[in-house]
């Protein structure tokens, strides 16, 4: 058995204002192994991306245990959180989540900002990545100058630039009409059998969650079988 | 990295104009009058022109004299001079003149008010006139009594336009004097070296007579490192003050040989004070400094907390973007270092203002303030001024960059929503 990439333990997430809780995931246990592609499913509301986002790293739990790489991550600060975000994870979100003021180049270079690296290497890499997605011909456009699809693919270039060993996806086609959704499906399905990279997606489409390997299903921020 | 926060930082000011135009105008405004006080601190403390020679020079500008009846504060006389000054051995040099004191000719019917300093030899071997006619007082001219004057290049063009001044008479103080060199003009902040007409100070009937009278004593040294032995040797020659009459009797003599800094330090901090005693203290300089660095951050601070209340309002409008840049890995200190870094850029647009605005309002001081003022952008001011706009940037940028750069990733994500 491989060590699982990432591991929640029993995990609960609370949202907690003056005048109320809401309990957005509750004892929420899974593994996900090196090189799976699996999809997070359930109705609107019930803790899909705040699942995506303890399972990213970029939410801490409020109990249970999140194991990544087999460390424990849940009580890590932000100065050793910030390089398992930067080298390991990569994001795809809905919205795309494109810096307008940057081009797609400079959009795309933006996590190996904060690695280590002389800038000739980063505009390889950033190139190397927009040929993946197949923008290279897109370099010093700003993000309103593309579709949709385009700005995804930018946003998913961004989030593989740094060769990350899991990527999270936020519903990455829930803004695109189905031909270009359909475009970035087969981008993440390659990505996922031609370089093993692990991808856990949040959708609500049940035909795109059939094609990944798993899915989890989520409902009132339990996990249901 | 740089070139990205470059481009992120204009882009962001251009996105909200009016608050950029805010921000700009306040850090413009903040940093002009810094620059402008610095230009003015900076033109008294190493003074261009004939004080150039500054940093080898100690004065004597004031005395306290203080006898069992009566206290007397002034500027030394010529018989201190003798006694306590012009014996030093450490000084190359040692000079005794009046300070300017008004004069007024008729000029063609027309009253005109010119500033007259008597002055001996070394004065003119001390500091270095830009001499443009003529020649400068001498040592004959001095021991002989010599009714001579050197003039400005304003006085000349006063009272003999278009023509040399050189062998001209000039009436001053109801004596004439025959010109016989023109020097540049000298700014009044230049205090040792300003006035309009200088004469052999032997022109004076009574000028040997006074402990007290308005005068300057400068101590040269060849050697700048030499100004603290010079100091000490004044000061030692002081404990040893012979009491004196003058009519009343004094047995104790007060001062101190100063640098600019450290007069222009007593004169602040020793006002401050109570008595005259504290406006003698030997070096005030830290304290000075302190003090003027204190006024300084307190007076970047107001404008500093305006420019960060307007940062921390448009948090939310950078939110989704901080969570971004936290999801792909930026730490705090990256984030707290980019915000800090824009923040300072738009300080730097609001420095270039100000250095485009500072020049008019020095040259407004001096055409109004200062007579023959020359206060200009030197490239100690420059310096001076980009250390302002760094503080400045720093101390408006820091705290909504650190509070920008603790946004929980996933909060900001959502738009602060949960935050």
């Amino acid at each position: 058995m491989p060590e699982p990439l990432i591991a929640l333990s029993e995990v609960q997430k609370i949202y907690r204002t003056d005048r109320m809780e809401t309990v957005a995931l509750q004892a929420v246990s899974l593994t996900i192994d090196p090189g799976e592609f699996v999809s997070i499913m359930g109705p609107s509301g019930c803790g899909k991306s705040t699942l995506l986002n303890v399972l990213g790293l970029i939410d801490k739990p409020t109990r249970g245990a999140v194991t990544f790489a087999g460390r424990a991550v849940s009580g890590l600060g932000d100065a050793q959180l910030a390089p398992i975000r930067n080298q390991e994870l990569g994001f795809v979100f809905q919205s795309f989540h494109l810096i307008p003021d940057l081009r797609v180049i400079d959009n795309v270079e933006l996590p190996l900002f904060y690695r280590k690296g002389a800038w000739r290497e980063r505009r390889r890499l950033a190139l190397e990545a927009l040929a993946v997605v197949g923008l290279a011909n897109r370099v010093n456009h700003f993000p309103t100058e593309l579709s949709g699809g385009q700005q995804q693919r930018v946003a998913i270039a961004r989030a593989i630039v740094g060769k990350p060993s899991l990527l999270l996806a936020d519903e990455p086609t829930g803004n695109l009409d189905s031909q270009m959704s359909e475009e970035i499906m087969g981008l993440l399905e390659r990505l996922n059998t031609e370089q093993g990279t692990t991808i856990i997606m949040v959708t609500h489409d049940q035909a795109k969650a059939d094609r990944t390997r798993r899915i989890f299903r989520l409902f009132d921020g339990q996990l249901v079988h | 990295m740089l070139r990205n926060y470059l481009k992120i930082a204009l882009a962001v000011l251009l996105r909200r104009r009016f608050l950029t135009f805010v921000n700009l105008f306040g850090a413009a405004l903040t940093l002009t009058v810094l620059v402008v006080a610095f230009a003015i601190f900076d033109s008294f403390v190493s003074p261009a022109g004939a004080q150039h020679r500054q940093n080898q020079i100690v004065s004597i500008v004031r005395i306290l004299l203080t006898g069992p009846n009566s206290e007397l504060v002034g500027g030394p006389g010529y018989k201190f001079y003798e006694g306590y000054a012009a014996p030093l051995e450490t000084p190359d040099k040692v000079s005794f003149a009046t300070t300017p004191n008004p004069t007024i000719s008729y000029l063609d019917g027309r009253k005109v008010t010119s500033q007259l300093r008597r002055t001996d030899a070394p004065y003119w071997e001390i500091l270095d006139f830009d001499v443009l006619d003529g020649r400068v007082l001498q040592t004959d001219d001095i021991d002989q009594g010599r009714f001579v004057a050197v003039i400005n290049e304003t006085t000349a063009n006063t009272y003999f336009p278009g023509e040399s001044a050189i062998g001209k008479k000039i009436t001053a103080g109801g004596d004439s004097y025959e010109v016989v060199g023109v020097v540049a003009d000298e700014a009044e902040i230049s205090r040792l070296a300003y006035s309009d007409i200088w004469v052999p100070l032997t022109t004076s009937q009574t000028y040997r007579d006074q402990w007290i009278l308005g005068g300057q004593i400068m101590l040269y040294v060849d050697d700048p490192s030499q100004r603290a032995a010079v100091q000490n040797e004044f000061k030692q020659a002081l404990e040893g003050f012979v009491a004196a009459d003058d009519p009343h009797r004094f047995d104790r003599a007060v001062s101190v040989a100063w640098t600019p800094l450290g007069m222009l330090a007593s004169f602040i901090i020793g006002n401050m004070s109570s008595g005259f005693d504290d406006k003698f203290a030997d070096d005030r300089v830290p304290q000075f400094l302190a003090l003027a660095g204190a006024i300084t951050l307190l007076f970047m601070a107001l404008p500093a907390i305006n420019m960060a209340n307007l940062n921390i309002g448009r948090m939310l409008e950078r939110a989704p973007e901080i969570g971004l840049r936290k999801a792909t890995g930026a730490s705090r200190l990256a984030l707290t270092g980019q915000f800090i870094f824009e923040n300072v850029v738009l300080c730097a647009l609001g420095g270039l203002l100000a250095f485009a605005i500072a020049p008019l309002v020095l040259a407004y001081l001096n055409a109004t303030l200062f007579t023959y003022g020359r206060l200009t952008l030197s490239a100690p001011v420059f310096v001076a001024g980009f250390i302002f706009i760094l503080i400045f940037g720093v101390l408006s940028g820091a705290y909504p960059a650190w509070k920008m750069a603790r946004l929980e990733p996933a909060a900001a994500l959502r738009g602060l929503q949960h935050a």
